[in-house]
């Protein structure tokens, strides 16, 4: 009975800290088949397992670290921050870029194709088309990218057996860089009638003259969506590993 | 319930050069490993028997240690045997574990001086 608490424990633990399943697993399976041979070999007391095993912390602790020794982000913290913590931010700014190119590009496109004129003259979107048109382009190029990136990262982590700290790092860069941008479409024509679409994005704090850019609805989403499914991951990591601890 | 500690930092590298001698000799699973580190060593160094799986599994990963589940005395097992990486790193090791042992005892019996280190 103490032998299986033991392992149980162990377990729990090494899932707890986000190590693979597929690692709890075997570690699980040769912690077993070691129990065995010292019941069979010693026909020790129960109770012997914790002084003969090491306690279930600090076994855990071992694996922990030995996995993430394994790979070069788990040798180097410096590293890590520079793959979690930094280069989230870089991806955010090249995200920008690739938004403020497709605004170009969709602004040409509606041009080209005469979708806002009449015969040449500009005929003005109903405001509805407008708003959907500036939430469509903030969930498109910000919400879903935001929240692709925040899963790779999460999954990184736990494939490296880095942690939560890390992947939190990331989650919370990703939603504070996603939260700051407020995108803006703008539907009308230059001065000679002939219909434009700009497209724009300004931070809080900075007035480009697009209008009030601080936590509006689509900011709120954008800060939220990443934070959410760092969470759930988090939370299902945890859950997964009482899920095996039950099984 | 009493606890084994593994023994303190200055240890470190000495359970994978432990490791990589033992099956150098031949192929084990991990309790007649441990049990084996028990005897070459006469029970001097303590540890939980359960830490030396992460070592086993962290060498595994870095080609020092291949593994296969065998069956050993009627029972299914992992058994683990040193690699040809692993028996140059097991070398290389153990020269440098020998020059560091001597450079210590050197010091440790007063050096060049003469005077003993140990009061």
């Amino acid at each position: 009975m103490a032998s299986q608490l033991w392992l149980d424990d162990v377990r729990k633990r090494l899932a707890g800290h986000g190590l693979p399943r597929a690692y709890v697993q075997r570690f699980a399976e040769e912690l077993s088949d070691h129990l065995e041979d010292f019941k069979e070999k010693n026909m020790s007391t129960e109770a012997d397992v914790y002084s003969q095993l090491g306690e279930p912390e600090q076994v855990a602790n071992a694996a922990v670290v030995a996995y993430r020794r394994r790979s070069f982000l788990g040798r180097h913290p410096t590293a890590a921050f520079l793959v979690f913590g930094v280069s989230p931010i870089m991806s955010q700014i090249v995200l920008f870029i690739i938004v403020v190119l497709v605004a170009k590009a969709l602004g040409i496109l509606v041009d080209q194709l005469g979708l806002l004129s009449d015969n040449g003259r500009y005929v003005p979107p109903s405001p509805i088309a407008v708003e959907v048109t500036q939430y469509a382009f903030s969930f498109l190029f910000v919400v879903i990218p935001s929240l692709v990136a925040a899963v790779l990262y999460c999954k990184l982590g736990r494939r490296l057996g880095l942690g939560r700290p890390w992947m939190a790092v990331s989650c919370v860069v990703l939603a504070t860089m996603a939260m700051l941008p407020c995108w803006y479409v703008r539907l009308g024509a230059d001065a000679a009638g002939h219909p434009r679409v700009v497209g724009g994005l300004s931070f809080p704090f900075f007035d480009y003259g697009w209008s009030d850019c601080f936590l509006n609805i689509s900011q709120l989403v954008q800060l939220a969506v990443p934070l959410a499914i760092g969470w759930w991951l988090l939370r299902r990591r945890s859950s997964r590993g009482r899920m095996q601890l039950a099984s | 319930m009493t606890t084994k500690r593994t023994n303190p930092d200055f240890l470190n590298g000495v359970p994978e050069l432990l490791i990589l001698s033992l099956l150098a000799r031949r192929p084990m699973y991990g309790y007649e490993l441990v049990e084996a580190i028990r005897r070459s060593t006469q029970g001097t160094l303590e540890f939980g028997e359960g830490c030396v799986y992460p070592v086993l599994h962290r060498l595994e990963a870095e080609g020092l240690l291949g593994s296969k589940r065998e069956t050993v005395g009627g029972r299914s097992r992992v058994v683990y045997r040193v690699t040809a990486k692993g028996s140059k790193r097991f070398s290389s090791t153990a020269t440098a574990w020998r020059q560091i042992v001597r450079a210590i005892d050197h010091a440790l019996q007063g050096g060049e001086h003469g005077e003993s280190a140990l009061a």
